[in-house]
């Protein structure tokens, strides 16, 4: 199954041809000293884009271990993953990296912003790894971004200027630079007091929708958990769905 | 298609918008100014090792055009030239266009003496010189009022004015600061008297006064040792001694009148490169404007009456005609058609019939010619010599063997044709004595007293004989038997001169009686047409010969003075390689510390490259970001360095001209800064650095992102590969190898080379840091068996080096070799001592080297030479029953390490046989194929050079002696050059004539031939580093010139220990040697004689290598100390990293002070570790200079450097920690 990375990406966003996700059968463990740790076991998930999954767990569940899977950041250690047909686990590295960069975008707990650029450079990072793969004004889009995220009047600030939420607000403008199918935020607003994390998250329900992404949330925050329509919680390295809601969560909810 | 286009100019703009580049190098400007740091110590200490060689190779070429001024080619004659030779040949107007000037002058070899005082010098130039020679200078040089044409013979009127009692003299400051004398003083020189019939002859003169030649003279002034005061045509480094006369005084002391012996001519500036003039075009000039008088040649013509024939004679000042000049002659009479009739007159002091009773009749001091029979000629040229006439007409037949007799000394002997009769003659002993000798031969005719065998001119000029009224008035140059001269031997004389008594077979007489400076006496030439060509032929002769002669032989050929000086300035040892040897440990420790100081950048900015790979950045553009990055730091830094090149530079040249002065003998240094030597450096710099750096980001790519994204940069523990699997393995496989090569060595004490255990030292390093890193990797997944007690702080000590061991590792392995290597080196220091004494070291043996100015013909161990040489009674008694050995000397350059120039051609020694035989020294390696090719001792040979390995041959065994080696007769090269066995020693050939066992050197012979010098042994640490040994008799065969000796060997006085284990008794013979030399200094002052221990030759080589091994251990020292401050930098980073655990501590209840212990025990754990692995590692490599004899290690000095390192590591640890351990507690454990 050799399909061009980029296909995926191309595919036209706003056509109701979604992307789906599958895994199949996920496992990972870890190599240590001691001996094979088991974190995941055998996880099975699908999920199509315009789809906002919240899955939780408890601290050392593997939570993370999962995104780094479904965000390719790592390699299962047995199971297959699949974007539509294409399982990015084959593609050379050179490609991987350009099917990541194409396709998913991250928000992590801690932001990870560079502290040597301004907030516009920062998020305009990610052309600059494929820099022919991009389309359109990236700087343009870039500002629009960080209009929306509600920091239009600070894009030559430096992440040490900012605040935490601010600076989270940025890693989410960030991560959807490239118009991702997939949006995964490991603890976005784990670091953020109560009403900073509410504001996180209203953006992000609003992005998702206005992107059509598929949006995929780890969180151990009940609040943050409960306004996604589909929820999954990991228990002892395996995944299980808690609750299919119909609606979407309110900004307000 | 418009899209695309739109959208890629869109994402350059947001590329330009985002300069990674500007703003990383901006952000981290603080952790990139170390890693420029770094750079920039690497470019300066290679640039700067450059220069040295830079400044070395441009101070040599100062020194060499400051000493010759405007001088390009020099004419040196063995004899004597017109003065006005010079004009000559700037009248002609190629030459004049080439060299507008020109200056003669009287070049005399001296030794001097301090009248006063005594002192000697030796090796001393006594110039006769004209104010030509002045002008040759830039004005700025020449010493001001001083004219040589004109010196004045009374002191200037600062210095008193006082007359001067003798002719005025000039000295330079070097042989006025030796001698200890000043204006005023007397000195009196002594010099080889010149002498135009060749010493080493039957007509040689050698008598002690007949060889030297004395002068007294004032010293009027002391120059300047710069410009003309440095004058010196041989590439040494060092101050020549110079005295100055001037020319037309030199000239009437020599009795030279408008003589010179050496023609320099000038380029038209002071500074510019060697003229460039068509070959051929100075030799042709030379040869129209030289005379045969130049040659020592006489050709004349004689007609009848005076003479039997008409004929042309060419004959000798030098007694006998050179080789060079028959070859001449036969080709111009081939072209003229001229009859040849070539000749060889001897002396026989007897002749007598074999039969008679002893004394009874015999005839003393004939005159015998050796000759082919006249030639016969045709028509009216018949017999155009004439002929040898008997009773029943001409001779018509001389074998060989055979001897014909005038009719005069038949009656006198009573001689009977067909009768043996014995001829008694001086034959030259190897030694150069004349020693008699006799041949029998038989009496084939007897030859009538008239025509031809009338002529007393058949008998060359006898110097000291021919011109005296009696036999008794002779004055040759041997002892005259006056007893043995008859009545009627006085009267042949009065009637017939030195008409020949009798004849021999040409062939047979020049077997008997050739020398190496000739096989002929005379030619005569004879017009085939008749005497009207007579005065034609001796005109084409007298041209011709100039223009046929090869001038070679007879020193008359203009040598390239110029150009061979700057050649040889480009020097021996290239200084930029050495200080770039010797540097190497700064340049690796700047490289490493770049490579750790960027490599903790990296990764401290895992979080960045974790998230690029998480943006979809591939790993090999992360890594060329950084790799960028790191290059234009690294660039930048290295471009800064430059700077520090040159200060590099002038620290080094400024250590070498004061500190380390024993290594280039000169003070006379200047740093000159090339943009090459820059631009080299830099580029090196660069290439070391990137090589670091991409070594330091090229793990980034195997770190898994999200762990990168936690801010860790070392791949999972347990991974594969890990937990020291390898290193385990290696160290095992290193200390095995060490392990089996200790057996080897213990096992075959044969083996045990120095290389061997340079090898198991190497290996034991490689082991001890293998197994650390293992044993530390191993550490990362244990518990740390940490419990309450007094070993806790030193587990969690241990447990926290082991914690980055990579880091450690490394940190580590830059101490442990920095002292591998400095104790190593410190280890081959060493002082030659009393063991000097055995025959097997590198004195062989001897005691007491010697040189002398002046050659010596005299035996010293003879008792009558001794007396000829007016030796006291003490110095006599003091020589009895000493081994000597006399050797010949060919002057060239010296060829040792104490010469910076390279040598271009070597000063070659002549070993006689008998100290071949004797053998003695140890030789570092030996030519097997030469052995093969020895008939005497092949089969020896063949056993030997498969019992041993042939590089490593101990002279110890008595398998061989490799002296011997020189007698091997090798072959020709195809092209017929011949291929001379030569010895020189080891450090020598490798290091200065940059030739290996086996290989050749190519020098001129006194002929302008090529000769190929073949190394067939190479002796180890030597008295012979100056020069290139060859057998006696091949030095003879190709530098017949060479006369008497000037080299002594002399044994140590008393029992002359041979073998054995000398301590004190070692040290009191060299002091009574010392009393020896300085007995024989004194007695034979005129001669020049100049001794030296053996121990103090050596120890001048032997400081030339401790001074580099000096200079090697002061920049390792401060390579150690760089990699110190590298593990300093470990150190603060490792706390730096800690500090949120190290504040989790602290909020437990440990106290800052019991926290330094354990940070500070950490880090000083890995100090002592890496000290004490290179030192034990670098102790076994040492193993056998240091168990044996002559080693002086010096244990101060490195226990000085390493104790250094020790103090300033520990010093960099406390402050660390402590700086570490003072931060608020508060954000150090939010840091966690």
């Amino acid at each position: 199954m050799t399909r061009d990375p980029s296909s995926v990406a191309a595919q036209d966003r706003s056509s109701a041809a979604d992307l789906c996700l599958q895994a199949r059968q996920l496992s990972k463990h870890f190599d240590t000293p001691a001996g094979s740790v088991p974190v995941l076991q055998q996880v099975d998930l699908e999920a199509r884009s315009g789809d906002a999954l919240a899955i939780t767990g408890p601290s050392g569940s593997g939570k993370s271990t999962l995104l780094h899977l479904l965000g390719t950041l790592d390699q299962p250690s047995s199971g297959s993953l699949l974007f539509d047909d294409l399982d990015p686990f084959e593609l050379p590295e050179q490609e991987l990296a350009r099917f990541r960069n194409a396709v998913v975008g991250f928000v992590f707990q801690d932001h990870h912003l560079l502290p040597q650029y301004s907030l516009l450079e920062n998020v305009l990072l990610p052309t600059l790894a494929f820099p022919r793969d991009v389309e359109g004004d990236a700087e343009a889009r870039a500002r629009q971004l960080l209009e929306r995220v509600g920091l239009s009047h600070r894009l030559d600030h430096r992440p040490s200027q900012l605040s935490g939420g601010e600076r989270q607000r940025t890693a989410i403008a960030r991560a959807l630079i490239r118009s991702p199918r997939v949006l995964l935020c490991d603890e976005p607003t784990g670091n953020l007091d109560e009403d900073t994390a509410d504001a996180v998250a209203n953006l992000l329900f609003e992005l998702h929708e206005q992107e059509n992404t598929l949006l995929m949330v780890i969180t151990h925050s009940p609040e943050l958990a409960a306004r996604f329509p589909r929820r999954l919680a990991l228990v002892g390295g395996r995944l299980e769905e808690t609750a299919v809601d119909g609606a979407r969560g309110d900004s307000d909810g | 298609m418009a899209e695309a286009s739109s959208g890629s100019a869109a994402s350059r703009s947001a590329a330009s918008k985002v300069s990674p580049l500007g703003r990383s190098l901006r952000h981290y400007r603080r952790r990139h100014l170390a890693v420029a740091a770094g750079a920039a110590i690497a470019s300066a200490v290679l640039a700067g090792a450059l220069l040295v060689g830079d400044s070395v190779r441009y101070s040599l070429q100062a020194l060499t055009l400051d000493r010759l001024g405007a001088v390009d080619r020099v004419l040196a004659a063995e004899g004597f030239l017109d003065e006005d030779l010079g004009a000559r040949l700037l009248a002609e107007p190629q030459v004049a266009a080439a060299f507008p000037a020109s200056a003669g002058a009287l070049v005399m070899p001296s030794s001097v003496t301090a009248a006063e005082s005594g002192a000697l010098a030796s090796n001393v130039t006594l110039l006769g010189v004209g104010d030509d020679f002045l002008e040759l200078y830039p004005l700025d040089r020449r010493p001001e009022g001083l004219s040589f044409d004109e010196l004045p013979r009374e002191l200037s009127e600062e210095l008193g004015g006082q007359r001067l009692l003798f002719p005025p003299v000039v000295l330079n400051a070097q042989l006025a600061a030796e001698l200890g004398v000043g204006p005023g003083d007397e000195v009196l020189f002594a010099f080889t008297r010149f002498s135009e019939v060749p010493r080493a002859s039957l007509m040689g003169r050698k008598g002690a006064a007949d060889v030297v030649q004395k002068v007294r003279l004032s010293v009027v002034r002391v120059i300047e040792d710069r410009g003309p005061g440095a004058f010196s045509l041989s590439p040494h480094q060092g101050a020549p001694r110079l005295a100055f006369v001037s020319r037309s005084r030199l000239q009437r002391v020599l009795d030279q009148r408008a003589k010179i012996n050496l023609l320099m001519l000038a380029g038209d500036s002071f500074d510019a490169p060697p003229v460039a003039l068509e070959g051929g075009v100075l030799d042709a000039a030379l040869r129209r404007h030289l005379t045969l008088e130049d040659l020592s040649l006489r050709v004349e013509s004689r007609l009848p009456p005076e003479a039997p024939s008409s004929y042309v004679s060419v004959e000798s000042a030098r007694f006998l005609l050179p080789d060079a000049v028959r070859e001449a002659v036969d080709e111009i009479a081939e072209e003229s058609g001229a009859e040849v009739w070539p000749s060889l007159s001897y002396l026989a002091n007897r002749i007598r019939r074999v039969e008679a009773a002893a004394e009874d009749s015999s005839v003393p001091y004939s005159s015998i010619v050796a000759v082919e029979l006249p030639p016969e000629g045709k028509g009216s040229a018949a017999a155009p010599f004439g002929s040898l006439p008997t009773a029943n007409g001409p001779v018509r037949q001389l074998e060989p063997g055979e001897v014909l007799l005038n009719r005069w000394a038949a009656d006198e002997l009573g001689a009977e044709i067909g009768e043996e009769l014995e001829l008694t003659y001086f034959a030259v002993g190897e030694d150069e004595n004349l020693v008699e000798d006799s041949v029998r031969l038989r009496l084939g005719a007897v030859v009538e007293l008239e025509g031809l065998a009338a002529d007393p001119a058949l008998t060359p000029e006898f110097p000291g004989i021919s011109g005296s009224e009696d036999i008794a008035d002779w004055d040759p140059p041997f002892e005259l038997d006056l007893g043995a001269i008859r009545p009627q031997d006085e009267e042949y004389w009065d009637r017939y001169r030195g008409t020949p008594k009798a004849y021999v077979e040409l062939g047979t007489g020049q077997e008997l009686w050739r020398s190496r400076f000739g096989a002929l006496t005379a030619i005569r030439l004879a017009p085939t047409g008749g005497t009207a060509d007579l005065e034609g032929l001796a005109e084409i002769l007298r041209k011709d010969l100039l223009t046929t002669v090869d001038l070679d032989p007879f020193g008359l050929s203009f040598e390239p003075a110029r150009q061979k000086g700057l050649e040889a300035s480009r020097g021996a040892t290239d200084f930029g390689q050495l200080f770039v040897a010797f540097s190497w440990f700064l340049i690796v420790a700047a490289a490493l510390l770049v490579g750790l100081l960027f490599r903790l950048g990296v990764e401290e900015r895992a979080k960045e490259v974790g998230l690029l790979r998480a943006l979809g950045f591939p790993a090999r553009q992360v890594r060329r970001q950084f790799l960028v990055e790191g290059l234009v730091v690294a660039t930048a830094g290295a471009l800064v360095g430059l700077i520090g090149a040159v200060v590099y530079g002038w620290a080094m040249v400024w250590a070498l001209s004061t500190w380390w002065r024993p290594a280039v003998g000169s003070s006379r240094l200047e740093l000159s800064v090339t943009p090459t030597a820059l631009l080299i450096g830099l580029i090196a710099a660069l290439v070391v650095v990137s090589l670091t750096l991409w070594f330091a980001v090229r793990r980034l790519g195997t770190v898994e992102t999200p762990r990168l994204l936690a801010g860790v940069s070392e791949k999972a523990a347990g991974a594969k590969g890990g937990s020291g699997a390898w290193s385990r393995r290696f160290a095992v496989l290193a200390g095995l190898a060490a392990f089996s090569l200790g057996a080897l060595a213990t096992l075959q004490p044969a083996m045990a080379s120095a290389g061997l255990f340079f090898g198991i030292g190497a290996l034991v390093l490689i082991a001890g840091l293998t197994s650390t890193s293992a044993w530390m990797k191993g550490r990362q997944g244990k518990a740390l068996a940490l419990r309450p007690g007094s070993g806790s702080l030193f587990t969690l000590a241990l447990g926290n080096a082991a914690r980055n061991s990579g880091r450690s590792v490394l940190a580590m392995t830059l101490v442990a070799c920095a002292s591998f290597v400095l104790v190593l080196v410190a280890s081959n220091r060493r002082v030659p001592g009393g063991e000097m004494l055995e025959r097997t070291s590198g004195a062989g043996g001897f005691a007491l080297i010697a040189t002398t100015d002046a050659p010596l013909f005299q035996d010293l161990t003879n008792p009558d030479d001794r007396f000829d040489l007016g030796l006291r009674p003490e110095t006599e008694a003091a020589l009895e029953g000493l081994e000597v050995f006399a050797l010949r000397r060919r002057p060239g350059d010296d060829a040792s390490c104490l010469n910076l120039y390279q040598p271009e051609d070597p000063t070659l020694l002549g070993v006689p046989r008998s100290l071949r035989q004797r053998g003695g020294f140890t030789f570092q390696a030996i030519d097997p194929s030469g052995l093969k090719t020895n008939t005497e001792a092949s089969s020896q040979a063949e056993a030997s050079s498969q019992a041993i390995d042939p590089r490593e041959v101990s002279a110890s065994g008595d398998i061989e002696n490799p002296w011997s080696l020189l007698d091997v007769d090798l072959p020709r090269t195809p092209d017929g050059v011949p291929v001379v066995p030569a010895i020189a020693d080891f450090e020598t050939a490798r290091w200065i004539l940059k030739v290996g066992i086996g290989e050749q050197l190519t020098v001129e012979d006194a002929r302008g031939n090529p000769v190929h010098l073949q190394f067939v042994a190479l002796l180890s640490s030597s008295i012979f580093q100056s020069e290139v040994l060859v057998a006696e008799e091949a030095l003879l065969e190709y530098f017949p010139g060479v006369e008497g000796f000037t080299t002594f060997l002399v044994g140590p006085p008393g029992d002359g220990p041979q073998s054995g284990t000398i301590g004190s008794e070692g040290a009191d013979a060299f002091s009574a040697s010392q009393v020896i030399g300085a007995r024989l200094e004194s007695d034979l002052v005129d001669f020049g004689f100049d001794s030296e221990t053996t121990a103090q030759r050596l120890a001048t080589f032997k400081a030339v290598q401790n001074t580099y091994l000096s200079t090697f251990q002061t920049l390792g020292g401060l390579g150690l100390l760089l990699g110190t401050l590298g593990l300093a930098v470990v150190l603060l980073r490792n706390v730096h990293e800690r500090r949120g655990e190290l504040a989790v501590m602290r909020a437990f209840g440990f106290s800052p002070s019991r926290l330094r212990k354990v940070v500070l025990l950490e880090n000083i754990l890995l100090l002592l570790l890496g000290l004490a692995l290179g030192c034990i590692a670098a102790l076994l490599a040492a193993a056998p200079y240091l168990l044996g004899s002559s080693h002086q290690f010096p244990w101060m000095a490195v226990a000085m450097t390493l104790g250094s390192v020790f103090v300033v590591g520990s010093i960099a640890c406390y402050l660390a920690t402590t700086r570490a351990l003072r931060s608020e507690l508060v954000p150090a454990l939010r840091s966690l």
